[in-house]
């Protein structure tokens, strides 16, 4: 079956992508089955090789070994003038020279259409990412959200069965990323077209996609919903890259982990499950941490060492030995002051196997 | 644990090694490369291969022996050459040495007859071409035996009158056995043995560096090229920073000037200081001056003013974009101007000054007009090898190439050791502001003001003085105070048609540059093929270590028989154009290319482009403007081509150059029409120049302009 034949979106399927560059595993073994309209994040610093993972799927670099299946068709070694993929750049990629017409109209030109069709279609697709009556601009004269509308307009016109996108939002300032970002999310969700999207901004991830993956030197970390990998990540590295958290080093037997000065942290269900008994660290996110009273279940006591009021969220920290303090956010007010005892209860937690040589931040 | 691999797995391996082959041979761009590649090659290296053999190959030369009617024998040591040698062995017998060996012995048997017993070799065999002609090939060694025989009527009138006249006898060979013959031959005459193929020795180069003149042509090029960029380094690099650096007035008409002057047609200077402080020049006759400016010491002060816009325009780019946050944090820390300025500022600049400073080194060491038209027994090198090389009489091809290699080696080893030094010196360095410009005090003011203007005055006396004198009538090659149009009227009337030429030849050159020169610079800046791309590479920066001389001299030893012979017509005008300026266009176009963010051509492709669609409906139109006046740039250079030119030119695709050179040359040439026709140019040059600059609308256009 030919790629352009597709009609509707497609199943894309990664097996075994590795992609060398010099001495450095830009991706390393990467397999990932994407389903039909999913919109799937690759997220992770920068370097990770998910912008290279992108693309490899878009067909703009080959890989050294494994394949890509868009609806178990390989594609591995078509161009990406044959693939029939949207794509959208993090520097929008618009052509300066051309009017925003001509810069979405492109693709249909080439298709044959005729100049009908394509006046419609353009004027149908930029009306979809809401931008009606621009089309005599020049991308110049736009606003860089604006750009990067047309740019996805130019990348939708064609209807192709996936789209990608390469940290489309990250050259916009902070409000119009997150306006622009549910933008994207309501168009996806209306083609329910297949989308790929890169970024290193968690926020951002956990937002807009169905599941994630969390890459780190080219191998995959951790794949799932982002509130699986919120609360229950796989290792330190993904624990501390989607969010702020305490982290506890302790000992690891039967189902029970030893930290000092705290009372013992049990394995609960979903953290912690199928961790290597030894040494391990348990991540507390600092909102699952509450105040307790003594006669309540608690995990740890100690001194309050600083109270900051951000807006609305309370940031305390809690010095629960000379070495260990504890990080706590609350919408609360607990009503606790500087040198004050207190009793924590940690609602949540998760168990990770220590590595040697991981920071922890 | 050992894993066998399956037959099937292997073959898998196999044909998928031979489909990415495949792949590759459907990217047209690799295809483009591959064809590009042998082209340059041939253009390029096989030209400058042919140089560097024709220096190390001589012919194995012979020698002559000189009979008497009476019967003597002699070889004239004088007429023993390259590799053969004969020595006297007793009375009448003669042993002729090959390479130190004994080749075969010639033993005088009676007048007219000689005997040739062979050593060594055992075959031989003799064909008669004339009467007096003869070719002997002895094992695989040919030798062509010729008689001169003196006239009889000059014989028996001449001193030795007396002596009874000969008859004509033909060269004759007889056949004794497998190892020896008689030759017969009029007595009297001389006998030319001669082996004329060609053997490898590197002879030409003792000869070259024994003989004085020769190394004095060396040296003097030397001397040219250092005391050149020294001074127009001094001067380019001392005005560029005070122009960087402080708000001078007119800074921004003395930029236009100064990038006007770096592209000023190259013998103009010479020309022009000729007629003035010529041995006949306009001030040397006014003022009875005991003084020229014909000899090193005038090529020196021409090409300085010649080169020093060079090193000010790429110096005043280095200056200007170093971070000025950088002197700031510099001064901050508690270094002083004077210290900041050894620490910070000149080792950011140094590769942009360098850079200038190699360029006019180069410009200096190659440059044929200037010398030749101050004195065309000027000995430097670029002259010394046209000489040679074009001389009617007692010209040297051996020399010449020998010269030309020479040539070669010291350009390779100042390219290389430029390169070395921005490969270990280059710092990026993103400016985030430019320095504001700082007011100037008054004595500084009055200062620069003063020296500029003496700078540009220098710079622009040439043209000045050929505008001037393209008005006036000359008479016996000295100009007089009489006001004519005539200049014009001839030039127009009788070489009309070499503007035509020179338009014809110079946009076909320009077009390929341009058009070759796309491709390359897009595969350099965007593909990384294995081996095609860095090949591509090195190759463009080939024509910097060829002169021009060099390399007309190289295409004239490749193209001067069939199949493709080309010498003397206007295509190998149009490759030697090509090859010279074929890297400056690649260059602009490079740096046209870099503005070009590869996203907007995946944009394409993405949408559905092939790579030729993509490259013609994206990437060509976005460099469009830089393609413009990169080729009008490169046109302009090839109009003020000289070096090349006059090796090639042949009439009737005579370019202006080359009718200038003829006219200010030759005695009693038409001096006026080389001054009209200088005018001429410059106008064809700089009209166009300014309509460019005009365009690109920034002084910074400098630095494109520099590239050239």
């Amino acid at each position: 079956m030919q790629i352009s034949e597709i009609k509707g979106s497609v199943t894309v399927k990664l097996v075994d992508i590795t992609k060398t560059y010099g001495s450095v595993q830009a991706v390393d073994s990467v397999s990932v089955k994407i389903k039909k309209g999913e919109f799937l994040t690759l997220l992770g610093p920068s370097g990770c090789g998910k912008t290279t993972l992108l693309r490899i799927i878009g067909g703009f670099v080959r890989p050294d070994r494994g394949s890509v299946y868009f609806n178990e068709v390989d594609v591995t070694n078509l161009p990406p003038w044959e693939r029939n993929v949207g794509f959208v750049f993090q520097n929008y990629a618009l052509w300066p020279n051309m009017t925003v017409f001509d810069n979405v109209a492109y693709g249909l030109k080439l298709r044959k259409l005729s100049r009908s069709e394509i006046r419609e279609a353009v004027e149908r697709v930029l009306e979809l990412v809401g931008l009606p009556n621009i089309e005599d601009k020049y991308p110049g004269e736009l606003s860089g959200g604006m750009q990067q509308r047309v740019a996805l307009a130019r990348a939708l016109v064609i209807n192709p069965p996936l789209l990608l996108l390469d940290e489309p939002l990250s050259n916009l300032d902070a409000k119009l990323r997150v306006s622009l970002r549910k933008e994207i999310r309501r168009i996806q969700k209306q083609l329910s077209i297949t989308a790929i999207y890169v970024t290193h901004d968690q926020e951002e991830a956990f937002d807009i996609s169905d599941r994630v993956v969390v890459l780190k030197n080219g191998k995959v970390q951790q794949i799932g919903r982002p509130d699986e990998i919120y609360k229950h990540p796989v290792n330190l590295f993904v624990a501390d890259f989607v969010g702020k958290a305490n982290y506890l080093r302790g000992h690891l037997v039967n189902d029970v982990v030893q930290v000092e000065g705290f009372q013992p942290l049990k394995v609960n269900a979903g953290s912690g499950a199928g961790v290597r008994e030894g040494e391990v660290v348990v991540v507390v996110r600092p909102e699952d941490v509450r105040f307790a009273s003594e006669d309540e279940t608690w995990h740890c006591k100690g001194i309050v060492k600083d109270v900051s009021f951000l807006g609305g969220l309370k940031r305390i920290v809690v010095s629960v030995s000379k070495d260990v303090e504890i990080l706590l956010e609350t919408l609360e007010d607990p009503s606790v002051t500087l040198d004050m005892p207190v009793y924590l209860r940690f609602e949540r937690y998760a168990i990770v196997p220590f590595e040697e040589g991981e920071v922890i931040a | 644990m050992k894993v066998f691999r399956a037959p099937a797995v292997e073959a898998g391996v196999f044909r998928g090694i031979a489909m990415r082959f495949l792949n590759k041979l459907k990217d047209p761009w690799i295809i483009f490369s591959a064809i590009v590649l042998l082209v340059l090659v041939y253009l390029m290296v096989v030209p400058a291969a042919r140089v560097v053999m024709a220096s190390l190959t001589s012919e194995s030369g012979g020698f002559q022996l000189a009979t008497k009617a009476e019967g003597k024998v002699n070889a004239a040591p004088e007429t023993i050459k390259g590799i053969y040698d004969v020595v006297k062995d007793g009375i009448g017998k003669l042993v002729v040495t090959r390479k130190g060996r004994e080749f075969f012995r010639i033993i005088n048997v009676e007048p007219g007859k000689l005997k040739v017993d062979l050593v060594e070799q055992d075959t031989f065999s003799a064909e008669s071409i004339s009467p007096s002609d003869l070719e002997l090939t002895i094992g695989d060694v040919v030798i062509q035996i010729k008689q001169e025989v003196m006239s009889t009527f000059t014989f028996s009138a001449g001193l030795f009158g007396s002596k009874k006249q000969q008859e004509f006898r033909p060269l004759q060979c007889e056949r004794i056995d497998e190892r020896s013959f008689y030759i017969t031959y009029t007595p009297g005459a001389y006998l030319g043995f001669k082996d004329s193929s060609l053997t490898f020795s590197p002879s030409n180069y003792t000869r070259f560096f024994s003989r004085r003149s020769y190394v004095l042509a060396v040296r003097n090029s030397l001397i040219v090229t250092l005391m050149t960029s020294i001074f127009a380094t001094l001067l380019g690099v001392s005005l560029a920073y005070f122009y960087s650096k402080y708000d001078l007035p007119m800074r921004s008409t003395v930029i236009s000037l100064t990038t006007l002057a770096s592209i000023s047609p190259p013998f103009l200077g010479a020309y022009a200081w000729r007629i003035l402080l010529g041995k006949y020049g306009v001030f040397t006759r006014l003022l009875h001056l005991d003084f020229s400016i014909v000899g090193v010491h005038g090529v020196i002060w021409v090409i300085t003013w010649l080169t020093f816009p060079l090193v000010f325009l790429i110096s005043y780019d280095a200056f200007t974009s170093i971070d000025p946050s950088l002197k700031e944090v510099s001064m901050s820390l508690g270094a002083n101007r004077w210290r900041t300025f050894w620490r910070i500022e000149v080792p950011l600049a140094m590769p942009g000054i360098l850079t200038g400073l190699y360029m006019a080194a180069m410009t200096a060491f190659v440059d044929f007009g200037t010398p030749y038209i101050l004195s065309p027994d000027m000995k430097v090198l670029p002259v010394l090898v046209y000489n040679e090389f074009m001389n009617e009489v007692g010209a040297n091809p051996t020399i010449a190439s020998v010269g030309s290699v020479v040539m070669i080696l010291i350009a390779s080893l100042s390219l290389t050791a430029q390169r070395i030094y921005l490969a270990l010196k280059s710092f990026a360095s993103v400016s985030a502001y430019r320095a504001l410009l700082v007011k100037p005090w008054r004595s500084l003011k009055l200062m620069m003001g003063c020296f500029t203007s003496l700078v540009l005055t220098m710079a622009f006396v040439p043209h000045i003085t050929v505008l001037i004198t393209s008005f006036l009538k000359w008479t016996a090659g000295i100009v007089t105070t009489q006001f004519t149009l005539a200049n014009y009227l001839r030039a127009f009337t009788r070489e009309s048609y070499t503007i035509g030429i020179t338009f014809f030849i110079g946009t076909i050159a320009s077009v390929i540059a341009i058009a070759v020169g796309v491709g390359i610079a897009y595969v350099i800046v965007r593909k990384r093929y294995v081996f095609i791309t860095d090949a591509l590479n090195i190759l463009i920066m080939v024509p910097y270590i060829i002169p021009g001389t060099v390399l007309a001299i190289g295409l004239i030893l490749l193209f001067n028989s069939p199949p493709l012979q080309l010498t003397g017509t206007w295509i190998i005008l149009v490759i030697a154009y090509f090859v010279r300026k074929l890297p400056y266009s690649v260059k602009a176009v490079e740096s046209n290319l870099y503005q070009v963010h590869p996203a907007l051509e995946e944009a394409a492709m993405s949408l559905g482009a092939k790579p030729i669609r993509t490259f013609t409906s994206i990437t060509l139109k976005l460099i469009a403007g830089g393609l413009v006046s990169g080729a009008t740039l490169t046109f302009l250079q090839i109009m003020t081509e000289v070096s090349a030119t006059v090796v090639l030119y042949k009439p009737p695709w005579r370019p202006m150059t080359a009718v200038i050179f003829e006219n200010a040359m030759r005695a009693g040439a038409d001096y006026g029409v080389a001054s009209a026709m200088t005018v001429i140019l410059m106008m064809l040059l700089y009209i166009p120049l300014y309509y460019l600059t005009i365009r690109t609308r920034k002084v910074r256009g400098g630095q494109e302009l520099a590239n050239f």
